[in-house]
């Protein structure tokens, strides 16, 4: 790679990490005018950058509003390059389809919208169902949008048994090996996860990245 | 002494050293001027940002006092309205027990402590790991708490996890707490018939249709709002059924700074009336003799992470900003949590967070105080030693909230001048002695005080091995019987309850 131009990805990467939306989009133009390929933009500007974030949020040096900025500044970075990857014909590699939805009664959805952007950072294609979803919403959707992976949000121990409706209700159908399903919310834990036979939990939505990844690696 | 040993009988008070309903208020964390100001930023909150997605009910009751429906479609409520209310609502109560013994008179700075919800897991008494809690498990602890004296009123603190529908999970809470104890109970209802049914099997436990509402022991937990300024549809419904069968309600705002409030402390406390004055204006529509109150709970985010921390030195100031309001500001009976631990277990660390919080609430006068005793993990977990722990430091800062009593009496200068004038050297013996040292000092029940030696001597044990103890004794022989078996049968006859019998007995093989 030319001294430039890492330097440029560089100063994107720095503006990723510092949560600094107009930096980020400014550099990602700097990028897009210098020819660097808009795919390797995002892997090595981008995600480095936001892979750094995760890292010194996992050792509590950046906080949780530090990195709902990189996820916005990130954000910003793709509306600039998203047009060039779909003109170019060029495939941004996607992990996968993910759905995204609070349950059934539940209708606190910050823990759930903060897990969609990091997915949809992490490449994944994410389609947010909102709040209070039903079993049979969560089973259609995941068939028309042919989602790799169900992951169902639930703060309350109320209305927690929407997860296990929705995996029933892929067993009744047949479909259970179709897609994973996962599950999170304050108070899920991995036990109620392994109890209701779900594929993955994740106590933080950086965790849940993780986790989904590693479904979609073993599907 | 006896007359025989040629000592003269000594005067000795045997009034509890505390009790509930001492009157707290002498720390102030807001000057008044500084609340006027977040009264006027709770009143330009309602009127100018109003609220999202109330139900037709809500819409009505407020439009037609007054209020309107904003461009966004929020329910703004006017500032005259609020005032008014404000001026008409009931400024203090009774909320009863089942024993009229408990019944708590709310309101004007008088503290009461209790607990509040509600917690998923525990840590399992036999074999010390988490586990889910069940209905079994919330009917222990409320007959646990019933023993504790400074634990006034008994909010369930666990979920009973093992309930099949929701129906079941609010029925059966309410019966596992009503069985367990005498004290007032609270207790959420996801939905009006929920509340309905609930009601009508009280009714059933006090003698017949309507009894409950002449001792509404039990309250409706209602959150009401979805922080920030978002109504919660079905617990409006639930809150409009309490209201018109009688049932108290408290009025729950549980924001996080930060997260679901401003990352301000004023701010925070701002938004939190906000959302508990839209819920008691609406409950005091319906019923302006309701007996709803505030419970502002702004709570904190740990913003490193997002986790919520109920320990922290903010959520103390907080809270007691918040009952300031309440008692000099508003007037109003409001509730206010304290006293819970990040920690997992009754640690050093539960101890003094636990005592920072709950100090800084009682002294601020917050007149109901939930969240006082059991809870640990952020609310995700309780231990039943904790409530044991809880009860003594609860105790003692009650008698902190009591102060000091000066009187020409208590100022002692005829007992400095007896003893330093006679042989004996030392107040031990002296009359004020034998008369205040049981009404005055307030002693733990589970707390160690004696020499290094001795407690090496005992076997060296911490408090949650003493308090382990305690429980057990408890646990073993502590099973309330004010609802008699004929009623039992009634209730069970009538409802889908699901607690065993004979698991609420003794010889259970539990404990």
């Amino acid at each position: 790679m030319s001294t430039d131009k890492k330097a440029l990805l560089d100063e994107l990467q720095q503006a990723v990490i510092e949560g600094d939306g107009e930096g980020a989009k400014a550099a990602a133009q700097k990028c897009m005018e210098a020819g660097i390929p808009p795919l390797e933009t995002v892997e090595f500007g981008l995600r480095d950058g936001l892979k750094i974030v995760g890292e010194r949020f996992e050792k509590l040096e950046l906080f949780l509003p530090d990195m709902i900025l990189a996820a916005e500044a990130g954000n910003e970075v793709m509306k600039v390059l998203e047009p060039a990857i779909g003109a170019s014909n060029m495939q941004a590699s996607s992990p996968g389809t993910v759905i995204v939805g609070a349950g059934k009664g539940d209708i606190h959805t910050i823990g759930k919208n903060i897990l969609g952007m990091l997915f949809k950072l992490a490449g994944f294609k994410v389609h947010d169902l909102g709040e209070d979803v039903s079993a049979t919403t969560f089973l259609e959707e995941a068939r028309r949008l042919n989602a790799d992976i169900i992951a169902i949000s639930c703060l309350m121990t109320s209305t927690m048994p929407c997860q296990r409706e929705v995996i029933k209700l892929l067993n009744d159908v047949h479909e259970r090996d179709k897609f994973k399903v996962m599950v999170g919310g304050a108070p899920v834990t991995q036990q109620w996860a392994d109890d209701i036979g779900a594929d993955g939990y994740a106590e933080t939505a950086g965790g849940g990245v993780t986790v989904a990844l590693k479904l979609v690696a073993n599907k | 002494m006896s007359e025989a040993t040629g000592f003269k009988k000594r005067e000795r008070r045997r009034q509890p050293v505390v009790a509930p309903g001492l009157v707290g208020g002498s720390y102030k964390p807001l000057t008044p001027a500084e609340m006027e100001r977040i009264h006027h930023t709770v009143l330009d909150v309602m009127e100018k940002i109003g609220f999202a997605t109330p139900t037709p009910s809500l819409i009505e009751y407020i439009t037609k006092a007054g209020g309107w429906m904003n461009d966004e479609g929020r329910l703004c409520y006017p500032r005259a309205l609020v005032e008014d209310v404000l001026a008409k609502a009931l400024r203090s109560y009774v909320l009863p027990g089942q024993d009229s013994k408990h019944n708590m008179e709310v309101g004007g700075g008088r503290v009461h402590f209790g607990t509040g919800g509600a917690a998923p897991f525990m840590m399992d008494f036999h074999s010390g790991k988490h586990r889910p809690t069940t209905a079994l498990d919330l009917f222990d602890i409320a007959r646990l708490v019933d023993t504790l004296d400074n634990v006034h009123f008994f909010w369930r603190t666990v979920v009973a996890g093992d309930m099949p529908t929701p129906l079941d999970l609010d029925l059966n809470t309410t019966y596992a707490c009503m069985q367990g104890t005498t004290k007032h109970i609270g207790v959420s209802y996801v939905d009006a018939k929920s509340v309905q049914t609930a009601v009508a099997m009280m009714d059933m436990s006090l003698g017949g249709e309507g009894e409950f509402r002449k001792r509404p022991f039990c309250s409706i937990s209602c959150c009401h709002v979805v922080s920030p300024m978002r109504f919660a549809q079905d617990s409006c419904n639930a809150l409009e059924a309490a209201i018109r069968n009688g049932m108290p309600a408290s009025l729950c705002s549980a924001a996080q700074s930060g997260a679901t409030s401003p990352v301000t402390l004023a701010g925070s406390i701002v938004q939190s009336f906000a959302e508990c004055l839209a819920g008691l204006i609406y409950a005091f529509l319906i019923d302006p003799n309701c007996r709803a109150y505030l419970a502002t709970w702004p709570f904190v985010s740990d913003l490193r992470t997002g986790a919520m921390s109920s320990g922290s030195a903010e959520l103390g100031l907080m809270m007691a900003g918040c009952g300031q309001m309440a008692k000099d500001f508003y007037d109003l009976p409001g509730s206010v949590a304290a006293g819970m631990s990040d920690s997992k277990i009754p640690d050093a660390q539960s101890g003094s967070e636990k005592a920072y919080t709950l100090t800084l609430a009682a002294h601020a006068g917050s007149t109901l105080i939930l969240e006082s005793a059991g809870m640990q993990s952020s609310l995700m977990s309780t231990t039943l030693e904790s409530y044991v722990i809880d009860n003594d430091m609860l105790g003692a800062v009650l008698r902190t909230v009591r102060g000091i009593e000066v009187s020409d009496e208590t100022l002692a200068y005829d007992a400095i001048r007896d003893v330093v004038q006679g042989k004996k050297g030392h107040f031990l013996g002296n009359p004020q002695t034998i008369k205040h040292m049981e009404s005055d000092y307030y002693y733990p029940a589970m707390g160690d005080r004696t020499s290094p030696e001795t407690w090496e001597k005992n076997g060296a044990k911490d408090i949650r091995e003493r308090a382990r103890e305690r429980v057990r004794e408890i646990l073993r022989e502590h099973y309330p019987s004010h609802i008699s078996a004929d009623v039992d049968d009634k209730i069970r006859r009538a409802f889908n309850i699901l607690l065993p019998r004979e698991a609420m007995q003794p010889d259970n093989g539990r404990w």
